[in-house]
């Protein structure tokens, strides 16, 4: 609890150095930023609009990262996710029954498990490393979107690259009328509590974290650890595809150029900072979306929210893991002064 | 037409050449894309103010040591893992860029571009650089004794130790050359190859360098190769994009994809095989 409150406090020392840096009144800064954020029910619906795909990829990278698989591919998933929940939708025609919301989510889910098994599979088959293979599937993703929205699943009605726009009945509920906030927010909250259950209390989570920590031991108890990692990056895969096929059936309704916002990027401090639990990552995700939502108010900069959240993050990264290194080395010398 | 290949290839060469001396010190730098991101950065400002494209190319060198001094301190000197370090300097350089961009050309739209250095031979001399630099690279790896320690430390760091040398130093040294060949590499784009200045417009080179040193092998001549092809394939496309072959017209998407697409697909089959430095992606940890 003390080091929860103390990184809560570093994280906001930071965004106030970072505002001073941009030569921004710090105080006053941060009280837009947080008015912005929390202050009116549009800025709350914002934040927890934006906390949504931060939340399920950040729990992506959780579950790779926890199996020791560098999936920085969350971006390409996140993607793909998008574009296969478009194509089941377009393939369901007109007016289809609301219950098939769970089949357009699902395709997002299976397409961003399809790209994240390409690179388990690379990595298992030909040894290929997971960072370099998903990086490169990203950029590959990225194209494949903008090749698709120009064509095959272009709105032909539309002047502009876009898909066509998402039947009233399979876009996901919202809250409010005028707020953006979707059914996608619980969905994220749930991802987050189920997967806490499946790390921390069922014995295929427990053999996930144990190839993460030492694969010899798993070797060892006659456990395939290769079949365990493309387990996991496609676990990862599934629920950064679902965030876009949330973000897509909940915000935006129809595929755009922008689609990927860096929120695959993005969402990898969020769960370096959550201590990679599942937890921790939907308070790191609240409190970056909160950023990204409040920088609206801070007028010169407010196009900027995603560019000052990334130095933040980067910082907030460094010096958080940086602390907990030198933290755990003073313990251990105290430990040997002691024997 | 060869001199599109070179253009185009220039950058990936300086900055693979980099990442082979990078990663035969045994560390994998995904912050090379954020160092690269930077030297264009840098070099293309400093250049434009102080008018002078020697200025801008140093000082964006410099920039990239500076990166691969911080950088290694944090994964050599504290022993933080690689991967961690290098995405979050990505993002700091594509925060730090998205901003800088938005201070110095504001809200004006005004076009942002530089008089190019005057050819030699018809060539621009950034690309005798890259030609020399794979030889140098070779040559500083693998005959000085400077290069067999770094070597050593990326295969088998206890026997760097045991020559009396640092291994933490060592990994210093190389992500410093490493780190200025990034900024070199970031500046040469901006500056030569495009002759403007736009966000993000390292678009994934520093990351295609790393599958270039894997495809050729951690060694300077092949992964000078393996850049050059990845440069042909990306001027061959910039060539065709929207041109019909045999009736049929590939979408432009398809052909920009093609560098990224050819290097995951020559990684596939090649297989990663022989040749990784043994130590590669770990930190050195003396008392263990």
């Amino acid at each position: 609890m003390k080091r929860a409150a103390l990184l809560v406090g570093s994280l906001l020392v930071i965004l106030g150095v970072t505002l001073a840096v941009l030569g921004l009144p710090v105080f006053e800064s941060m009280k837009l930023l947080f008015t912005g954020a929390f202050g009116s029910s549009r800025g709350l619906d914002s934040t927890l609009t934006k906390m949504t795909p931060l939340l399920l990829v950040g729990l992506g990278v959780v579950v790779a990262w926890r199996a020791g698989v560098y999936n920085v591919g969350g971006e390409g998933q996140f993607v793909i996710g998008g574009l296969a929940a478009a194509t089941v939708a377009a393939l369901l025609g007109k007016n289809p029954s609301g219950v098939m919301q769970v089949v357009v989510l699902a395709g997002g889910m299976l397409g961003g498990a399809a790209w994240g098994w390409i690179a388990g599979w690379l990595s298992h088959r030909r040894r290929v490393d997971v960072v370099i293979s998903t990086i490169l599937l990203n950029f590959i993703a990225i194209f494949l979107l903008q090749g698709l929205i120009a064509g095959a699943l272009r709105d032909p009605e539309v002047n502009l690259p876009q898909s066509a726009r998402l039947e009233d009945s399979l876009r996901l509920m919202r809250f409010t009328r005028q707020g953006d906030l979707h059914l996608g927010f619980i969905v994220a909250l749930f991802g987050a509590a189920a997967l806490w259950f499946l790390l921390n209390r069922t014995t295929l989570g427990f053999k996930l974290k144990l190839v993460g920590a030492n694969p010899l031991l798993v070797r060892a108890q006659r456990l395939n650890a290769d079949r365990l990692r493309t387990f996991a990056i496609s676990l990862s895969g599934a629920l950064c595809g679902l965030a876009g096929a949330v973000e897509f059936a909940g915000v935006n309704h129809r595929l755009g150029q922008s689609f990927n916002q860096n929120w695959g990027f993005l969402a990898i401090p969020v769960a370096v900072l959550g201590g990679l639990n599942p937890i921790g990552t939907a308070f790191a995700a609240l409190y970056f979306a909160a950023v990204l939502a409040g920088a609206r108010n801070l007028g010169g900069f407010s196009q900027n929210g995603a560019a000052i959240v990334a130095i933040v993050q980067a910082i907030a990264v460094l010096g958080f893991m940086a602390v907990n290194q030198w933290l755990s080395r003073r313990r251990e010398a105290v430990r040997e002064v002691a024997e | 037409m060869i001199a599109t290949i070179l253009l185009f290839s220039v950058p990936l060469i300086l900055a693979a050449m980099g990442e082979v001396v990078g990663q035969r010190a045994g560390m994998i730098d995904i912050g090379q894309e954020g160092k690269i991101l930077i030297g264009a950065f840098v070099g293309f400002i400093v250049a434009k103010i102080t008018g002078s494209l020697i200025v801008g190319y140093a000082l964006a060198v410099v920039a990239g040591v500076a990166l691969g001094c911080l950088s290694t301190w944090f994964t050599a000197k504290l022993q933080l893992d690689q991967v961690v370090v290098g995405t979050a300097l990505n993002l700091l350089a594509l925060g730090a860029t998205s901003i800088a961009f938005r201070i110095y050309v504001g809200d004006s739209g005004k076009l942002l571009s530089i008089d190019k250095a005057p050819a030699l031979f018809g060539l621009d001399p950034v690309v005798y650089l890259a030609i020399l630099s794979p030889a140098v690279i070779w040559f500083v790896l693998m005959k000085t004794s400077w290069g067999l320690s770094v070597r050593a430390s990326g295969e088998y760091p206890p026997a760097v130790e045991a020559a009396g040398i640092s291994v933490i130093r060592r990994r210093f040294e190389a992500a410093m050359l490493a780190g200025g060949m990034s900024g070199l590499a970031g500046a040469a784009l901006s500056i030569a190859l495009s002759g403007s200045l736009g966000e993000g417009m390292s678009a994934g080179r520093g990351f295609l360098a790393i599958a270039v040193v894997t495809f050729g092998r951690w060694r300077a001549p092949w992964v000078a190769g393996a850049a050059l092809l990845i440069g042909v394939i990306d001027a061959v496309q910039y060539r065709f994009q929207g041109q019909a072959i045999l009736g049929f017209k590939p979408p432009l998407q398809l052909w920009q994809a093609l560098p990224y697409l050819g290097a995951l697909l020559i990684l596939f089959a090649l297989g990663r095989g022989a040749g990784a430095p043994a130590a590669l992606g770990r930190a050195y940890n003396k008392e263990r």
